[in-house]
């Protein structure tokens, strides 16, 4: 008995000191380095609405959707969210509209500083063409500067930037041309997000991510707008 | 009883980096597969929307051709118009209603008849679909996909029926020479 207590003892505080290390050690803090800046295709994406979807019965909940508004679901289940969003592109001359579907991904490892969303862009240039991003996001960065205040219940705000893109192409997301200029090409992409408020019960309320784009295109269309 | 002591320590700094490294991070949920295999090749799996419930959000362009009414807590913000393309986002279902992802439809970026869907699941993949619309019924080709839907092609069709569901029909065939 004596010797379990003493084991104890010891495995204890140990295994404690060791999760508290590998939840607060730096070496897993590093953003990825932003190697797409120009030329290329940059979009700001300022997240305009994000809701939940319920895909199954078991699983893994989230954060809480934002807007606050939102009405979570009864169930608890795996969350997939999507936002759509209108960017200004091109200094301003034209618009891109963008949604992002995602969810949580089973094969990140939060201790050991792996925290991945995967991600499909669905990115439409008007007079130019359309394309999907593939992307895994490394969130772990986020979550570790900003989960002990989140779970005390409060609200976290500071200002938190990170290139998160972790995949599925080495440190690149994959781009993939649908229709227009984009036709048939591929292409990479790196995201670079912005945090500046964040709460458990409201998820993220105040961020900004560029996705920068690396793809060819082909002649501009000759197809005249049918909404011109 | 020192050695038990330091023993209890390094197994508990072996646990805990054995849990970090081995424990799954989260169980996300697979739904079953609705597929059936073509006589003459190819996969075929039925998507569902359910109109208007599962319409997400909207952006409705200059017109609304399917008639579909835009429910209150998809409204569009208003100052992100004009847009000229018509786009939604809807939750997809599979062939028994389960909700298993979620769909973006676009139509009208380079021709009013032209649109595109781009079909997520995550626990598969993404299915991106080109073709033409007539309103309430679609066809085209798969361009693209991403994980399970990599190197996959194939054809769509879309109808919107009388009880407002939108019925999308896949086929994906393993692109020609893949094998080779």
């Amino acid at each position: 008995m004596k010797f379990i207590l003493t084991f104890f003892l010891g495995f204890i505080p140990a295994a404690l000191l060791t999760l508290f290390a590998l939840l607060a050690n730096p070496i897993f803090d590093s953003s990825n380095e932003l190697t797409l800046k120009s030329p290329g295709l940059s979009i700001p994406v300022a997240g305009t609405a994000v809701e939940p979807v319920v895909l199954g019965e078991s699983g893994y909940h989230w954060m809480a959707p934002s807007p606050a508004d939102t009405a979570p679901p009864d169930v608890h289940g795996m969350r997939s969210a999507f936002s759509v969003s209108l960017a200004s592109i091109d200094g301003n001359t034209s618009v891109a509209y963008v949604v992002r579907m995602h969810a949580v991904s089973p094969e990140g490892k939060p201790l050991l500083g792996k925290m991945i969303d995967r991600s499909t862009w669905h990115a439409i240039i008007p007079k130019r063409g359309t394309f999907i991003i593939d992307a895994n996001d490394n969130l772990w960065g986020f979550a570790r500067r900003m989960m002990f205040t989140m779970l005390r219940g409060e609200i976290w705000r500071g200002d938190i930037e990170y290139v998160t893109t972790d995949g599925p192409v080495g440190a690149y997301a994959r781009v993939r041309g649908i229709t227009g200029t984009f036709a048939g090409q591929t292409g990479r992409a790196q995201m670079r997000k912005r945090v500046q408020e964040a709460s458990m019960a409201r998820g993220i309320t105040r961020r900004e991510t560029v996705i920068f784009v690396d793809i060819d295109e082909t002649a501009p269309v000759a197809a005249e707008q049918a909404n011109p | 009883m020192r050695s038990t002591f330091f023993l209890g320590i390094i197994a508990g700094v072996v646990a805990t980096l054995a849990l970090a490294w081995f424990a799954p991070f989260l169980n996300q949920e697979r739904v079953r597969s609705i597929t059936d295999v073509q006589n003459n090749g190819g996969r075929v799996e039925r998507f569902e929307i359910r109109l208007p419930d599962d319409l997400l959000s909207s952006v409705p362009g200059i017109d609304r051709p399917d008639g579909v009414v835009v429910p209150a807590s998809a409204e569009w913000y208003p100052e992100l118009a004009p847009f000229y393309v018509h786009a939604d986002v809807y939750r997809l279902r599979n062939e028994q209603g389960v909700v298993v992802g979620i769909a973006s439809r676009v139509r009208g970026v380079q021709t009013r008849d032209d649109v595109e869907w781009v079909l997520d699941l995550p626990a598969r993949g993404t299915l991106a679909m080109n073709g033409l619309s007539a309103d309430i019924a679609e066809v085209g080709t798969i361009v693209s996909g991403t994980r399970e839907f990599t190197e996959l092609g194939g054809s769509w069709e879309a109808r919107l029926d009388e009880d407002n569901v939108w019925r999308i029909d896949t086929v994906v065939q393993r692109l020609v020479g893949e094998d080779e």
